[in-house]
């Protein structure tokens, strides 16, 4: 028979005693420990890609601006457009360029370029040599818009955007608000959903697109239909027609605290024309 | 570490009661009051029970008053000090919480409403908040095991895109009851944050509570 634990001299019960609460103790350190889950956003940038003769665009500007390139539009892929017979319109002129590829990383998104179908197309490219990613990784391409062939001519027909930037209209951002307003969009901040990530939580965010009739607010992941005007001038007193488009917003958020390699903010959209 | 430091503060009482002879607990509470439970409830009809939670992320301080044997209103302060201090979300609750059993099966379905606040930069974001809980337990001597169940809803307070994000808690905890009444309880749990569209995280509390 093994002894009992009554049987053991006072001392040593003791010792039993306090080992027993150290490992109780070293328990509850390593379970706590193990239970503070951090978890950040996963953020898959569309990576944009303009170039002219495989040389990027945004090499062209010191800083961030829009390239207006008109051409021969063909689609390559769903995320791959190329403008051959390419000119560039300067402030003093035109410039032939080689042919320009505009390439973005569609993953599953179902995010995809309309078919010039070997029409005319002009492409607005917004470059920012100092533009970064949700990971302050370069990224000088935040955005296009697309002019393409339509029942009522050459209009804007497909529109790409990313950025670790907050669109308002104000000096440093005005170039990228005036590039939203087909249709007429906004990041609204929201502080009801976040992630916990290790330097500060991470609240995700709306972007509100002001239609026609109605205005609508979509959340990371969704995508509507929405009826806008072809004329986003507010002080138009004409009556312009509506149009319609399809609103995709990929991602948008912002951190309260971050890392030194996150950026503060990230935007993450794309919209495309339906039909007059 | 200042998740474990606290951890560690509240775990030694409860390593070192856990070392003691058996107290007078082990023998039934008297019918009138029942085990306090600060999970369960109910506190009982003029009684008070105060509950200080330490935990990952959400950290609270609750006070329910019995306004009859069964009801108890209920205040509640929460925020995520492990996590960020005062910098995260903040709440500011007042509810209900109907607790009509006092044996050893416990049930009870509470509503709270209030303002969670989230301050920043030179400014604080204000929002209003819903919740719905409830809980069921068996009080089995000094120890009451439970699990628990919370619906949670968030309105944002933009103008352009005000909507409610809703989410939710499920979890099962322990407390246990000492001194002479019971009035001492201490306790904790495990939960999942269960969020739709953003998938589930383990989360945990640490209770010390206070019966009158």
């Amino acid at each position: 028979m093994s002894a009992g634990r009554s049987d053991l001299p006072a001392e040593k019960q003791m010792s039993s005693n306090r080992d027993r609460s150290l490992r109780s103790l070293l328990a509850v350190a390593l379970l706590t420990l193990a239970g503070c889950p951090h978890r950040g956003i996963e953020t898959h940038p569309w990576n944009i890609q303009a170039t002219s003769g495989g040389v990027p665009l945004w090499q062209r500007a010191t800083e961030i601006l829009l390239l207006p390139i008109s051409g021969t539009g063909q689609l390559l892929s769903p995320s791959s457009l190329q403008i051959t017979n390419a000119v560039l319109e300067t402030g003093s002129g035109t410039e032939s360029l080689a042919d320009v590829v505009l390439t973005f990383e569609a993953r599953d998104t179902g995010v995809h370029l309309p078919d010039p179908a070997g029409a005319d197309v002009q492409v607005l490219v917004l470059v920012d040599p100092n533009g970064k990613g949700p990971t302050k990784q370069p990224l000088q391409t935040p955005g296009f818009l697309l002019y393409g062939p339509t029942t009522t001519g050459l209009r804007p027909v497909f529109q790409m955007f990313e950025g670790a930037y907050r669109p308002v209209a104000t000096d440093t951002t005005a170039t990228i608000y005036n590039f939203l307003s087909i249709p007429t969009a906004e990041v609204a901040q929201q502080w009801i959903r976040f992630e916990p990530d290790a330097c500060g939580p991470v609240y995700y965010d709306d972007i509100v697109v002001f239609g026609w009739n109605e205005d609508a607010s979509l959340e990371p992941g969704q995508e509507k239909h929405i009826v806008s005007q072809s004329d986003p001038d507010p002080t138009d007193e004409v009556a312009v027609p509506t149009e319609a488009w399809t609103f995709h917003h990929e991602l948008s958020w912002h951190r309260d605290g971050a890392c030194s390699d996150q950026a503060a903010v990230w935007t993450q959209l794309a919209a495309w024309f339906d039909a007059p | 570490m200042r998740a474990l430091a606290v951890a560690l503060l509240i775990a030694v009482p409860v390593v070192s009661l856990a070392g003691q002879e058996p107290s007078p607990l082990d023998v039934p509470f008297e019918e009138e009051t029942g085990t306090p439970s600060v999970a369960v409830g109910p506190a009982g009809s003029g009684g008070i029970l105060f509950g200080a939670d330490v935990g990952w992320l959400t950290s609270s301080l609750q006070a329910h008053l019995g306004l009859t044997s069964w009801l108890d209103i209920m205040g509640r302060f929460e925020a995520m000090p492990l996590y960020e201090g005062l910098q995260a979300q903040n709440g500011v609750l007042i509810g209900l919480r109907v607790s009509p059993e006092r044996g050893t099966f416990r049930y009870s379905v509470g509503v709270a409403a209030g303002r969670v606040f989230v301050p920043y930069g030179s400014s604080t974001a204000w929002l209003t908040t819903v919740r719905g809980e409830t809980a069921v337990g068996l009080v089995l001597g000094r120890w009451t095991p439970y699990a628990r169940a919370e619906v949670r809803g968030l309105q944002s307070d933009n103008l352009f895109a005000r909507r409610w994000e809703w989410d939710g808690q499920v979890g099962a905890g322990l407390e246990s009851n000492w001194l002479s009444r019971g009035q001492l309880i201490l306790g904790g749990e495990v939960y999942g944050w269960v969020r739709p569209g953003s998938g589930s995280l383990f989360q945990w509390r640490l209770r010390v509570g206070w019966a009158l």
